[in-house]
């Protein structure tokens, strides 16, 4: 799929102008999602029909490699939908191409819409050179849920706000048991993916950085900061094991297995928040991730609408994203309780804090936003993040053979040069 | 029964075994009820039993509509891309000897392009025409014949019968057409049901088509229904096991049916 959307990406910037299909008065708009989220968008638009809004089609796919391959292939057929919802990690490859209409006009002038409302941090990523490009139905980030019956039976304090990474590592050793006694591992103290945006908040909480400051040119994990936050991930698994093996984790998703009790703690986002809603054998909540450094710092996990350059009915796109953007439209995406919304106002309410519900802690996913950093806007990032991932894993579940971090991070910084090249060409 | 006989069926149980285990797990999953840890072995074999996933498949993807809609599609594009590929290849199995060669590399060489590669141009093509809003894009490809290859196999079936029963039908004033109807169809049935067999295969399971190509999501046929649920999380999956299950069964009545028509010579 990713093959067909790299294919049609270069077909959008060959073509350079598409011609626009004739108007008709319907909204087009592209999202991806699990069916509770599609059904949330459905809601949204049958909320904004009621409130006298006009004919909206949603586009539908379940993933994002596939909402990616549709919508370049739209656009470079000259037949895009007006507008669509993407993660601020894999919007830049569009923008590149000059596929989007900046939205920045139309906020200036919009009395339903506050620029000033929503999560700064969630603004700043999908804005370019001060211009706001598209803009953010939601703001999570990367958050640690733990299984608090498993905290308790160890006789372990729950996680607090300023918990330090050296005491998360050793309540994950204290968790991670064999509790049959056949010699294999039933329970594992931590659930974390080996992923460039895994690692990233505990380089930054450590004082360093992933990429080079200003135009990124490079991946810049080569300082002592971000050597040592990085051998801490690798020791996860290869020195402390208290992460699932890859075997172990192939085989049951992290996710599944907290579902199953066999996972104290999981490093995660605020996707998993409506499945976690359902265990009725134990009890959960969330905290903050802990500090490597000085301060703790989480990283940013947000979805904006964006509409496309050639959009055939943009001013009727506009109303619509009005009111999917506001109060209204984000308090129904909020009740299906997957996200974080975006405007300050309904995060703050009941619609998405559920008090009585859980998490009971749905506060840190707010109080985490006034620290979270986002990865930088680069076009190449998707093959970026690719490549860097593929490395992290390698190191991560084969110590053995993987190199340490030094070696790991000359091997990312060979590997992903290519594609920095690629992008300043 | 012989030792030959009896290791001969001992091949060919373990050969349906081997094409069975599959669907076997499949189903196995699809009985499993639904907000339970996924198994991670044998134990996706055993009871508890649930009927729980398929009574919630239609609570999550519009199926009686997907149904419909690939049950359309098909119903449109077999008979239709089998027509085009058998008058296709025989075309190229009655031209002079050079000639038929030089086409059948020229279709060879079409389906070595990957689908990639042709994505972006048919969808082109479908919004100029205004039809990206109706099932009739994933229903284009039956005019080629829904695959190169199926041309290829009634070429190369076609080119196996004799030249003088052609020559001598032309003689007696048959058209080409009644002469492909009249004396290849009935001798190469077999061909004609194995293709016709394929061709619902891929049409049944194309993704791609609804993905890509469909603008309106009311048009979206099985395979599309099955992506969205393929996002569940791990103790939802019996959900998606079951529409897995329920979409095979129109598919694998057909097939039967096929199966069942009697074989002509090639």
């Amino acid at each position: 799929m990713r093959r067909i959307a790299v294919v049609a990406l270069a077909a959008v910037l060959a073509s350079g102008a598409c011609s626009t299909p004739g108007a008709s008065g319907e909204v087009r708009v592209l999202v991806a999602g699990d069916p509770e989220e599609l059904a949330a968008f459905r809601a949204i638009v049958d909320a904004y029909r009621a409130a006298g809004g006009g004919p909206v089609r949603l586009e539908e796919v379940a993933e994002r490699d596939d909402l990616v391959a549709r919508l370049s292939t739209s656009i470079a057929a000259g037949d895009p939908p007006d507008a669509f919802l993407l993660n601020y990690r894999y919007y830049g490859q569009f923008e590149a191409a000059g596929a989007l209409q900046p939205l920045q006009s139309m906020l200036d002038t919009s009395d339903v819409l506050d620029a000033g409302s929503f999560v700064p941090a969630a603004m700043n990523a999908f804005r370019d050179d001060g211009v706001q490009t598209c803009i953010p139905l939601n703001a999570s980030s990367l958050v640690l849920y733990y299984n608090a019956d498993l905290f308790a039976a160890a006789g372990l304090a729950p996680p607090r706000d300023d918990w330090t990474w050296d005491e998360m590592v050793a309540a994950a050793r204290a968790l991670t048991r064999d509790v049959d006694g056949d010699e294999t591992v039933d329970v594992w103290g931590l659930g974390v993916e080996p992923q460039i945006i895994r690692l990233a908040p505990f380089v930054w909480s450590s004082g360093g950085s992933i990429m080079d400051e200003g135009a990124p040119s490079r991946i810049d994990l080569g300082s002592v900061r971000a050597a040592l936050a990085t051998q801490a991930f690798l020791d996860l698994r290869g020195l402390h094991e208290v992460v699932p093996t890859e075997e172990d984790a192939e085989s049951i998703d992290l996710e599944t297995r907290f579902l199953g009790g066999g996972l104290a703690m999981l490093m995660e986002s605020r996707k998993v928040v409506p499945t976690f809603r359902t265990i009725e054998d134990f009890g959960w909540d969330v905290a903050a991730l802990p500090r490597f450094g000085r301060r703790p710092v989480s990283i940013l996990h947000s979805d904006a609408f964006c509409m496309t350059a050639r959009a055939a009915e943009p001013d009727a796109a506009w109303t619509f994203l009005e009111f999917a953007l506001g109060p209204e439209g984000q308090a129904i995406a909020a009740q299906a309780g997957r996200t974080v919304p975006s405007l300050r106002s309904v995060a703050a309410s009941q619609d998405f804090l559920t008090p009585g519900g859980s998490p009971s802690n749905s506060r840190v996913f707010l109080a985490q936003l006034d620290g979270v950093r986002s990865v930088p806007n680069v076009a190449s990032w998707p093959q970026i993040e690719d490549a860097v991932n593929a490395l992290l894993e390698e190191a991560f579940y084969d110590p053995s053979a993987g190199p340490e971090a030094p070696e790991l991070i000359a091997a990312i910084q060979r590997a992903t040069a290519p594609l920095f090249a690629q992008e300043e060409a | 029964m012989r030792g030959g006989g009896i290791s001969s069926a001992l091949g060919r149980i373990a050969m349906a075994m081997l094409f069975a285990a599959p669907l076997v797990l499949v189903a196995a999953g699809a009985f499993q009820p639904v907000g339970q840890p996924p198994p991670t072995g044998f134990e996706a074999l055993s009871p508890p039993w649930s009927l729980e996933a398929f009574a919630r498949v239609r609570d999550l993807i519009p199926l009686g509509r997907m149904t419909a809609n690939s049950t359309l599609v098909a119903a449109v594009s077999v008979p239709v891309g089998v027509l085009v590929a058998a008058w296709t290849g025989f075309a190229i199995a009655r031209l002079p000897a050079r000639a038929g060669a030089f086409l059948a590399v020229i279709v060879l060489v079409t389906a070595l392009i990957p689908v990639t590669a042709l994505v972006v141009g048919r969808v082109t093509i479908f919004r100029l025409l205004g039809v990206t809003a109706s099932p009739l894009p994933l229903m284009a490809s039956a005019l080629l014949g829904v695959s190169p290859l199926f041309v290829l196999v009634f070429a190369w079936s076609y080119k196996r019968l004799p030249a003088t029963l052609f020559d001598l039908a032309a003689e007696v004033g048959l058209t080409p057409l009644a002469a492909w109807w009249r004396i290849a169809v009935p001798l190469t049935r077999g061909t004609t049901v194995a293709v016709g067999m394929l061709a619902l295969i891929v049409v049944w399971g194309d993704f791609i088509g609804p993905l890509l190509m469909v603008s309106d999501s009311a048009w979206y046929t099985l395979p599309a229904g099955l992506g969205v649920l393929s996002g569940l999380d791990g103790p939802r999956q019996p959900i998606m096991l079951a529409a897995a299950l329920l979409a095979m069964i129109p598919v694998g009545i057909a097939l039967l049916v096929l199966a069942r028509r009697p074989r002509g010579h090639a």
